[in-house]
């Protein structure tokens, strides 16, 4: 049996909560994410980006960073502290602007993109957080049908209980693939943080993403949290080749999960090999003080 | 025997040095304060004198006359009425200007500016100038009272709300944009769950305020109890008086404990 019919076959699942607090009766579904077909072989390409916070002369966080990923590919940016990493994923969807160069995802010339192109392709690329961003006083169920805003609408998507029953029940099999299905009335900030990491893994699997972004998503969680949920992770984008695009600083992490690592140092590329062709060792010079470039 | 000085170890000033215009300015408000006092003729021998005039008036007021009981507490329900109209018609319109008025979320920073100074003007004119004005807009009555009031509650909630969502965390609200979603999504979905109990708390506040200010309106033929209280002090029937001021006590205590019990049961 493979690990996702073994997750589906879970003997006793408690169902969705009612928007009134009265459970139904539920079975989780496959999750299916519908890839066109005619979805390009580069998925990501990244052109001499550069970004400076501040005009011309302050100095560049990115100085000129390329980058070309497939469809389906798992790579991992490597990079000490402050080498840019999270401003790289986060200038991906423009939620940093960069100053200079080009972004290509899903095909889409992001940098030419205008409010409402760019909230569409935002709405197909999942993003998960090194401190998952919950909407914490609201409930799991209600944060991972946030999910669906890029397609349900503000007020559809805003609250479980607006809702229609086929996000609720597309919540649920979000749930489902992240076994959190028994706290889907739990509110959020009564998780521990493996549980709430998860949920943004769901509410990012609610959105049906063609790629996957994830900015040092297990940084925050003890080693075996940390363990669990990246396996679980990596394994769920696996199963739905979807393209994953994460930080870490656990080079375990990087060259068990990823197919490729790209590295950084003071905002510049200054590695990027498969991983098959990489050990740990070949890697701690990232992270040394002494720049080798 | 000398005097022997320990090492200079560079130990601070007492106080700060002062330049001439902050000093100019410290002498320049204590000088008001002190002729304000000789202004307003505040002196121990008036405040003496009054003794025996306050003394003669809270031995009219007791025991209160308890004969208008029914028309009173008539009148106590309709200033509570228009406080809570007043109130939640304040708080519904303060919820998309404190939208237009909060830096991180109104569509452009010259809509802040223009909203952010119509908040302050509602906030800075007295209520019972607002009375005045919507007695001469809707006539006498409580309608003009419940207008007044409502604008109160904009000057007072829409400040805070704005504050509040100000304040509110950003990580949620940048997920939310991460997936797409757009102001109005960003807003139900990661502003209000984050600051509804601060808007609740402002709320409650905003109720007590509009409590206490309903009761002063009627002065002004704008509804509401203070018409009562007026009539009875100008027919010098002290004892009637004194019934509606503990009436109004009541009711001003019994909102107070409510909100404060509420206040504590959200936040």
């Amino acid at each position: 049996m493979s690990e996702s019919t073994a997750t589906r076959s879970r003997p006793v699942e408690p169902g969705i909560p009612e928007a009134s607090g009265v459970e139904c009766n539920f079975i989780p579904g496959p999750v299916v994410t519908e890839v066109p077909a005619d979805r390009p072989a580069t998925v990501c390409a990244v052109d001499r980006l550069v970004l400076r916070f501040g005009g011309r002369g302050s100095p560049a966080i990115l100085k000129g960073v390329s980058l070309v990923i497939a469809d389906g590919e798992a790579v991992a940016v490597l990079g000490s502290n402050g080498a840019g990493k999270s401003t790289l994923l986060r200038c991906l969807p423009r939620l940093l602007e960069p100053s200079e160069g080009s972004v290509s995802l899903l095909g889409e010339d992001v940098m030419s993109l205008r409010r409402a192109g760019l909230r569409r392709l935002r709405s197909r690329i999942g993003f998960v957080f090194q401190r998952h961003n919950l909407s914490t006083r609201l409930s799991v169920l209600s944060n991972v049908i946030h999910g669906a805003h890029g397609r349900a609408g503000a007020l559809r998507a805003c609250h479980q209980a607006l809702a229609p029953q086929e996000l609720r029940e597309e919540a649920m099999d979000c749930l489902a693939q992240v076994s959190l299905t028994d706290l889907a009335g739990r509110r959020a900030d009564q998780l521990s943080g493996g549980q709430s990491q998860r949920v943004a893994i769901a509410r990012a699997l609610m959105q049906r993403p063609e790629i996957m972004i994830a900015d040092e998503p297990v940084a925050s969680l003890d080693p075996s949290s940390a363990e669990e949920v990246m396996d679980l992770f990596a394994r769920l984008m696996r199963e739905r080749g979807i393209t994953l695009i994460f930080t870490s600083h656990h080079l375990k992490h990087a060259l068990a999960y990823g197919d490729r690592v790209v590295a950084l140092k003071a905002g510049l590329v200054v590695e990027d090999k498969p991983t098959a062709r990489l050990r740990e060792q070949d890697l701690d010079w990232i992270y040394d003080s002494n720049d080798r470039t | 025997m000398t005097a022997t000085t320990g090492p200079d170890h560079g130990v601070p000033h007492r106080m700060g040095k002062i330049t001439p215009l902050a000093f100019a300015l410290t002498v320049g408000a204590a000088a008001f304060v002190l002729v304000s006092f000789n202004h307003v003729g505040l002196s121990w021998e008036k405040i003496l004198g009054g003794g025996p005039g306050l003394a003669r008036l809270v031995s009219q007021m007791f025991p209160p006359d308890l004969s208008r009981l029914t028309p009173v507490l008539v009148s106590l329900l309709e200033t509570f009425q228009m406080a809570v109209v007043g109130t939640v018609l304040g708080i519904a319109f303060s919820l998309p200007l404190a939208v237009m008025a909060s830096a991180k979320h109104a569509p452009h920073p010259l809509l802040r500016i223009g909203f952010r100074g119509l908040i302050a003007f509602f906030r800075t004119v007295p209520d019972l100038i607002w009375a005045l004005v919507f007695v001469i807009a809707v006539g006498l009555g409580p309608a003009a009272g419940t207008l007044a009031i409502m604008i109160d509650t904009i000057g007072f909630c829409a400040r805070f709300f704005a504050e509040a969502m100000e304040e509110a965390d950003d990580g949620p609200q940048e997920a939310l944009t991460a997936m797409g979603a757009g102001r109005t999504g960003i807003l139900f979905s990661a502003v209000y769950p984050q600051v509804i109990p601060s808007f609740i708390a402002t709320g409650l506040f905003a109720l007590e305020k509009a409590t206490r200010s309903s009761v002063v309106l009627g002065l002004v033929g704008a509804g509401g109890i203070g018409i009562e209280l007026k009539v009875a002090m100008d027919f010098f029937s002290y004892d009637l008086a004194c019934m509606i001021i503990i009436s109004i006590f009541i009711l001003v205590l019994m909102v107070e404990q409510a909100s404060g019990w509420l206040r504590a049961r959200v936040l």
